[in-house]
């Protein structure tokens, strides 16, 4: 069941039909039971998966509270993350591992038959054994204290809106939520209807419209390198407007049920410099590798050279998270990279002492802005390349292969007709430093703006629906 | 504090607004501007799914367009009325073809059926009665559908046969080589879902759904992506849809006789006849790399001349007798208003001078 099918949206308006009328012990029985027929609608046989990493990690977090000594708790940790890592490398890593394994030893001489099994990613694994990995870590570290109730703690792994794709929820801001008393209020009901059509505006008119111009692009041979920048642009805005799309549906969502998701981006292309860009794309991941690789790691504590190697681990770490393929990686490493630049530059060059006029200052930034977005759309060609063959043709065309042709300004308009709005959104969310600026604006200027969304929507929405990129991560 | 219920309304008020206004202003452009919505979607309003030939014109619908106007009589076809039954003394020609003889982006009046039925009407020594039931897109397998399952009904005494363009469409498609992927019916019309005919009483939907159509789908001046497998049009595959097209044709021409029908092959006045243009070149719908596309009209060509001799039935290449260029053709294969009128005194000196037309209004 997608966000962007009507199967969903009659599931949806049933399931909320009901919670108007419950309590809120209820409505926590409802929205776990709707959980897991959401879940099941991908596919039931991987309910036991979820209901086993739940059960382990409930049962952990509680032995690890009541341990009398730090040995006991380390053994529970170790069981809990252990489990949760077993699950995650086994389905999602086993094969990316096994062909590693297969053709180191081929290379070597040998020819090795390893045992392939053909195993179905289950979707939204990595973004609940990362949930319950920091639940039980939270708890190890006597920042949570763990829930007795374990219909709470599942109904916290499994709230549909955001299991499949997250947002990746802490248990010390969700859990609360689930055990204090939601109310439905008229403002909440106005911010999450706006967030679930702003979202689906997103996913449905922009990344399903981007897709098509990206995959023409990747699909095809020895393109020129304007057309190879143009589908860079397309992937850019499919790969943000689908996850953020995504994600604002699954806030809206909660938000109408009285619950408050965290917040995964925040105008992720207005990042001047990677350290920021990694402050507003996909937040909660980032912040989970913060808290629970980079800072365990050593974090910058541990001088330069150290700094710079947790940065690499740490971001390739992320890199592989999004998908046991090489490109992942590499995609990972290149974020580790730029950030261990920048890092660099900003210890090491000297900042000016004078103060810049305000145009020049402003100029400066917008410069910024551009000059990375275009480095973030270089690892976005690492991301989606289909082969280390394709990363290196794209980038030779990029390099090399240069002509103006009529096409830019065709091209450029497609990208505009589809994009205009989320920019001129965008830009008003960031002068304004507020995301949901639309909600304070007038009500006729509100109205022609949501009869925009709903346009682009339905009459473009049917044009292409595609899966959301995330689902396989 | 903000009272959100009253927000709410507003917003909700206010969105209908803007949604009636915008449709209320549209429509008044449309009448002001003696504008039609349906030049917009033509495949919606001008057509309807049929069991036999996957689409047909919709009877008694027409499009009223500044730019176009089209009219379907309300047995289907596009012209004047005519009867199921002819009427006493009068020689029916019907014509079976696509977009070429149908008129596509012509008005009423201007298309070469019915320039020809005008200069029938002239010569007053013969009562002649042209029915076009060419439709856009329709290839032989439909014409060949068409002509067995109704047409007979009308009981013409000849059959103009104007097909060819819409076959070597299919030809890459339809070959044994790639599993025979599409059957001819390429353009198939589903039927619309009740949602959709509700959705089409909004101008605005309509526009919108046409504005969607109009973008690119890919972006402009990409190479198209290799073929998976074979390029889609090898010889073998354009020896395999000539013979579907010989076949077909042999077929309506073996009905024809079978209902003592006279036929009249014609090949279609055609830009890639002779060797192009650049100017012209920009005009061609390749659907195939042009040397091919070249020789699938030859091969269309001596396919008609052949069926001619062997079953003994006239052939009228028109590009022998019109110099095809860019002031009869408006592209590859449809005629310009000059074009049609060439064409129809072509057809109409042959018809006369061939003798064809014996017994024309004794019948």
């Amino acid at each position: 069941m997608l966000f962007n099918s009507w199967e969903f949206w009659i599931f949806f308006a049933a399931v909320y039909g009901l919670y108007l009328l419950l309590d809120r012990r209820g409505q926590n029985i409802l929205l776990l039971i709707a959980s897991y027929f959401f879940y099941g609608s991908w596919n039931y046989k991987f309910l036991g998966l979820i209901l086993a990493s739940t059960i382990i990690d409930y049962y952990c977090g509680i032995r690890i509270n009541e341990a009398a000594d730090l040995k006991k708790r380390k053994v529970f940790l170790a069981i809990s993350v252990c489990s949760n890592l077993a699950i995650l490398g086994f389905f999602k890593y086993y094969s990316f591992f096994v062909d590693g394994i297969e053709k180191l030893i081929r290379a070597s001489g040998y020819d090795p038959s390893l045992m392939h099994l053909n195993i179905v990613l289950p979707v939204g694994i990595s973004f609940y054994t990362f949930q319950t990995m920091s639940y039980t870590i939270d708890i190890y570290r006597n920042k949570l204290q763990p829930t007795r109730n374990i219909l709470n703690y599942a109904l916290f792994v499994a709230f549909f809106p955001k299991l499949v794709a997250g947002p990746i929820e802490r248990a010390r801001t969700f859990l609360p939520q689930i055990e204090e008393k939601r109310i439905v209020r008229a403002d909440r009901l106005l911010s999450g209807g706006y967030l679930v059509l702003w979202g689906l505006f997103k996913k449905v008119f922009i990344a399903d419209n981007m897709m098509r111009y990206a995959d023409a692009v990747f699909a095809g041979k020895n393109e020129p390198g304007l057309q190879v920048l143009f589908g860079l642009y397309a992937f850019a805005f499919q790969i943000y407007a689908d996850f953020s799309g995504y994600t604002d549906i699954a806030r809206g969502l909660a938000r109408l049920m009285g619950f408050e998701l965290s917040m995964n981006f925040n105008l992720p292309y207005f990042a001047r410099n990677p350290r920021e860009f990694w402050q507003r794309w996909h937040i909660t991941l980032s912040t989970w590798l913060k808290d629970y690789v980079y800072i365990p790691l050593g974090g910058n504590r541990r001088g330069r050279f150290r700094t710079y190697l947790n940065l690499l681990i740490t971001m390739a770490l992320c890199g592989l998270w999004h998908g046991a393929a090489w490109h992942f990686v590499l995609w990972g490493v290149y974020q580790g990279v730029i950030l261990s630049i920048h890092r660099f530059i900003d210890l090491n060059v000297r900042h000016p002492q004078f103060k810049l006029p305000r145009a020049f200052g402003a100029a400066l930034n917008i410069l910024k802005v551009i000059v990375f977005f275009h480095v973030t759309c270089l690892g976005w060609l690492l991301f989606r390349a289909d082969s280390l063959n394709q990363i290196f043709a794209m980038t030779r065309s990029l390099a090399l292969g240069f002509s103006l042709t009529y096409s830019v300004f065709q091209n450029t308009l497609i990208i505009a007709f589809f994009t205009w709005f989320l920019m001129l959104m965008q830009l008003i969310q960031y002068k304004k430093n507020n995301l949901e600026i639309l909600l304070e604006s007038n009500c006729g200027l509100q109205a022609m703006s949501y009869m925009y969304m709903l346009f682009g929507v339905f009459i473009f929405g049917a044009a292409a629906t595609g899966n959301f990129i995330y689902f396989q991560f | 504090m903000k009272d959100y219920r009253k927000e709410v309304a507003r917003i909700v008020v206010s969105c209908l607004l803007i949604l009636l206004m915008a449709e209320a202003g549209l429509r008044i452009f449309f009448f002001l501007t003696n504008r039609d919505i349906g030049a917009f979607d033509p495949g919606y309003f001008l057509y309807r799914p049929d069991i036999f030939t996957g689409y047909s014109l919709a009877p008694n619908s027409k499009i009223n367009h500044i730019t176009l106007k089209t009219k379907i009589n309300s047995l289907g076809y596009r012209g004047r009325e005519f009867t199921a039954k002819k009427p006493d003394g009068t020689y029916r020609i019907i014509i079976l073809g696509g977009s070429e003889s149908y008129g596509h982006g012509l008005n009423d009046g201007e298309t070469w059926p019915d320039r020809l039925q005008i200069l029938f009407d002239a010569d007053k020594s013969n009562k002649v009665e042209v029915l076009n039931t060419s439709v856009d897109g329709f290839s032989s397998f439909q014409a060949l559908t068409s002509f067995a399952t109704r047409l007979l009904d009308f009981d013409p005494d000849l059959v103009l046969c104007y097909l060819g363009w819409n076959d070597i469409k299919y030809w890459p498609l339809i070959s044994p080589s790639r599993g025979f992927a599409d059957t001819g019916l390429a353009e198939r019309k589903d039927s619309p879902s009740n949602i959709d005919r509700w959705l089409h009483y909004s101008y605005l939907y309509i526009l919108g759904r046409a504005l969607r159509n109009k973008i690119p789908r890919e972006f402009v001046g990409i190479s198209p992506p290799a073929p998976a497998s074979q390029p889609p049009d090898t010889d073998s595959d354009l020896e395999y849809g000539r013979r579907v097209f010989e076949r077909n044709i042999r077929s309506i021409v073996a009905i024809a006789k079978a209902n003592h029908i006279r036929v009249c092959l014609i090949n279609q006045l055609n830009l890639l006849s002779r060797p192009l243009q650049d100017q012209e070149k920009s005009r061609i719908y390749f659907i195939m790399k042009e040397d091919k596309l070249v020789k699938a009209v030859r091969q269309v060509r001596v396919s008609l001349e052949r069926i001619s001799e062997e079953e003994d039935v006239p052939f009228v290449d028109l590009n022998a007798l019109i110099t095809p260029d860019l002031t009869v053709l408006s592209d590859h294969v449809h005629a310009t208003p000059k074009g049609s009128s060439e064409i129809a005194r072509k057809l109409h000196d042959y018809l006369i001078g061939s003798g064809l037309l014996i017994n024309a209004g004794k019948s």
